[in-house]
């Protein structure tokens, strides 16, 4: 008679979660050159932060200064955190569709969980344990060895995010129904991580005055309840008591998390994953000949359905807010370039987000593949319903401010075009090449469109901004830029 | 004389290693066309080649006569490929899909919304006809893809593993549908793990392993020529040495 091997443990779990994180992330591809690029960018990192650290130690900062600093950081921290560990959760518990699968194996759910949770928190704070954790290697050689405790901290405060994104998530599927929660949790990321975005553009928009009483309101006051506030930078300045309190809280919320979801589960939570959702069209299609009408058709209801559209589009938005902000505080001629930038970077972002969905997360390009269709065409139908989405969404914003400063409407007309172009290479650049299907399409990978899409539109909505203020450099980027962008667009 | 349905004359396909080597084959019309080989064997790339997805490196393939490199569009309006995942858009319903099909293959609108309602109906999908893709079963899924395959009446179907998923009674739908295409002077190719399949429904019969055609034949003559009771025995006693062999990568 055999024995039976014992369960998975939470070691074995987390090794399996680590390795789809570390695979889904692409690092893997770089194979070799990955080690000696994070060497480089230690090295890097380490060097602007002692740099950084020995010129504030120029301004003879007190111990609550740096509390205050640590404060505001680990703010930051952790709204980032919190809105990755938001659409990680989601992803984990309902959008994978493994958890089923992995709870029908001979071990307990909350281990599962647990794993879920570590992993989730792992992956939230990597970079956060690697930026900050160059600050405190720099602080405890220059100014207090007590800042290596801002190591556990980032991973306390990684297992509260988690803890709360998982807990969240299950809460509202069980208030408000999957579909729901999804837009509720979306919409909440966003927000999490739009307002860290806008808190960090504070300098630009308060007055000098309002920036030192926030400063001062940073630093350690109060007693009881409020002085626990800053507990968590204490903690990462090193006081063992604040440390180990925070620590032990952050495992104990995480374990607590993990058993109230576990007990939700047991309850009917595999429920929604196992049942099937409806989501009806609106209306019937109508039949039309032609295959140009079929193909923007298909693009156009595609663009329109993409999950959580209008709260990305008001991302977009949100990191926009504070540069305006800004520029109507100053009241001087800034404004109008400001605002020209706005809707050639949000119609960037968007173009790009449609472009790459409908490059790289086209479901059935092998299908269009097989069609009798030049794939010339398939991906001009891509391109002007991508670039219609956006528009539609962009051009608004565009048309009022072009009211108000008519001088803007052109150089904002030219750099939408100049933006759509480029979400058109970058969609392009996008697809990974397929072995089974060959369409001809250039080499790429995700992470480039990711990298290139951003970049694209801050670079445009500064051509856009030089062009309104009547630079010859604006005028001389645009119009070259304009031809490059209908070439690309024509070729 | 007419051209064959398709035929394919010393084609090559290589990718980091051999994929298919040196394939002559010809399917007639109103043949049904089974290929069968284990997993890694080339049928895959094969139907891929066929269907114009991939460039064989060697050789020529042609649909009814026509060149599908010289004349890829030409070949491709004649032919449905039905693949082994169904690929559909899990944010389109299977009218809106069909839809979407019927505009690639051009055909004329009250001819592809009387033949999607008739598909969809036939295989049991009208009553979701207006639910998004993104909660079908495999199945459904399945049986959507079928439908659009079948939807612009092609000449040669290319279906790999068509049917995978399929309940009994959609699976029996499906083959009585192919029968009829077939009557009707199309051309079936098909591949099969169910090897019990391809002996019921197959007129002729090809098995490859490692990228070549190691047989050729109907089931009776397989049979004549190998001996075996079924078509399992026959296929496992040309294809296992070579499995062992590392032939099965």
């Amino acid at each position: 008679m055999t024995q039976a091997a014992p369960s998975a443990s939470l070691g074995f779990l987390l090794r399996h979660e680590l390795r789809l994180a570390w695979r889904r992330g692409g690092l893997a591809r770089l194979g070799v050159s990955f080690p000696l690029a994070v060497v480089l960018l230690l090295v890097f990192l380490h060097l602007a932060a002692f740099g950084l650290v020995e010129s504030v130690r120029l301004l003879r900062w007190t111990r609550a200064d740096y509390i205050a600093a640590t404060t505001v950081g680990l703010i930051y921290a952790f709204g980032l955190m919190l809105m990755q560990a938001l659409r990680q959760s989601l992803d984990v518990l309902y959008e994978g569709r493994d958890l089923a699968w992995l709870a029908s194996a001979p071990l307990p759910l909350r281990t599962i969980l647990r794993a879920r949770m570590a992993a989730i928190a792992l992956s939230a704070s990597w970079m956060w344990l690697v930026l900050a954790g160059t600050m405190a290697d720099a602080l405890a050689v220059l100014v207090t060895r007590g800042a290596l405790a801002i190591y556990p901290v980032i991973a306390a405060l990684a297992l509260f995010a988690a803890a709360f994104s998982i807990s969240l998530i299950v809460l509202l599927r069980d208030l408000a129904g999957l579909r729901t929660m999804r837009t509720i949790v979306m919409v909440f990321s966003m927000l999490a991580g739009g307002s860290v975005f806008v808190g960090s553009q504070v300098r630009s928009v308060l007055a000098p005055a309002e920036r030192a009483a926030l400063w001062r309101a940073l630093h350690p006051h109060g007693a009881g309840l409020l002085g626990l506030a800053w507990w968590p930078a204490r903690a990462a300045m090193g006081s063992a008591v604040p440390l180990l309190c925070f620590v032990g809280a952050s495992l104990l919320v995480a374990g607590l998390a993990a058993a109230w979801v576990e007990q939700r589960f047991a309850r009917g939570g595999f429920d929604n994953i196992a049942r099937r959702v409806v989501r009806r069209a609106t209306s019937a299609p109508s039949f039309r000949a032609g295959s140009w009408r079929a193909l923007l058709t298909k693009e156009w209801r595609l663009v329109w359905r993409t999950p959580g559209l209008i709260g990305r589009a008001l991302y977009q938005g949100v990191y926009l807010l504070p540069v305006t902000i800004a520029a109507w505080r100053s009241g001087s001629a800034i404004i109008a370039p400001v605002m020209a930038a706005t809707p050639v970077f949000v119609g960037s972002e968007l173009a790009r987000l449609f472009m790459v969905t409908a490059m790289a997360g086209d479901q059935a390009t092998a299908l269009a593949a097989s069609a009798p269709v030049p794939w010339r065409r398939v991906r001009a139908a891509k391109f002007l319903a991508t670039a219609g989405g956006a528009a539609t969404l962009a051009l608004p914003m565009a048309v009022a401010i072009g009211m108000w400063w008519p001088a803007t409407l052109l150089p904002m007309l030219a750099g939408m075009l100049i933006a759509f172009a480029g979400a058109l290479l970058i969609g392009e650049a996008s697809v990974i090449p397929d072995r089974v299907v060959d369409l001809g399409n250039r080499p790429g990978e995700m992470f480039r469109g990711a990298v290139l899409g951003p970049v694209a539109g801050i670079a445009w909505a500064l051509t856009t901004w030089f062009a309104v203020q009547g630079r010859p450099v604006g005028f001389a980027t645009a119009a070259a830029a304009v031809l490059v962008s209908v070439i690309a667009i024509l070729r | 004389m007419s051209a064959p349905a398709l035929s394919l004359r010393g084609v090559s396909k290589r990718f980091d290693r051999p994929a298919v080597t040196g394939l002559d084959l010809t399917v007639e019309p109103g043949e049904i066309f089974a290929l069968l080989g284990p997993n890694g064997a080339g049928k895959t790339t094969t139907l891929r080649m066929v269907a114009g997805l991939l460039r064989q490196d060697v050789g020529t393939i042609e649909v009814f006569g026509t060149d599908v490199v010289a004349d890829p569009v030409a070949a491709k309006r004649m032919l449905a490929w039905l693949p082994d995942e169904p690929l559909l858009y899990d944010r389109l319903t299977p009218l809106e899909f069909l839809e979407f099909v019927a505009g690639l293959w051009a055909i004329p609108p009250r001819e592809a919304e009387a033949r999607a309602e008739a598909l969809l109906r036939r295989l049991g999908l009208w009553a979701h006809r207006d639910e998004r893709c993104e909660g079908f079963s495999r199945g459904m899924r399945q049986k959507t893809v079928v439908a659009a395959a079948l939807l612009h009446e092609p000449r040669l179907l290319i279906l790999d593993e068509p049917l995978t998923g399929l309940d009994a009674a959609a699976s029996r739908d499906v083959k009585d549908m192919l029968a009829e295409r077939v009557a009707e002077g199309a051309a079936v190719v098909v591949t099969t793990h169910i090897l019990e399949v391809a002996e019921r429904i197959a007129d002729r019969i090809g098995i490859i392993a490692a990228g070549c055609l190691l047989e050729l034949g109907t089931f009776a003559e397989l049979r004549a020529r190998h001996g075996g009771a079924t078509l399992e025995e026959i296929f496992l006693g040309l294809t296992a040495p070579l499995s062992a062999a590392g032939g099965d990568a």
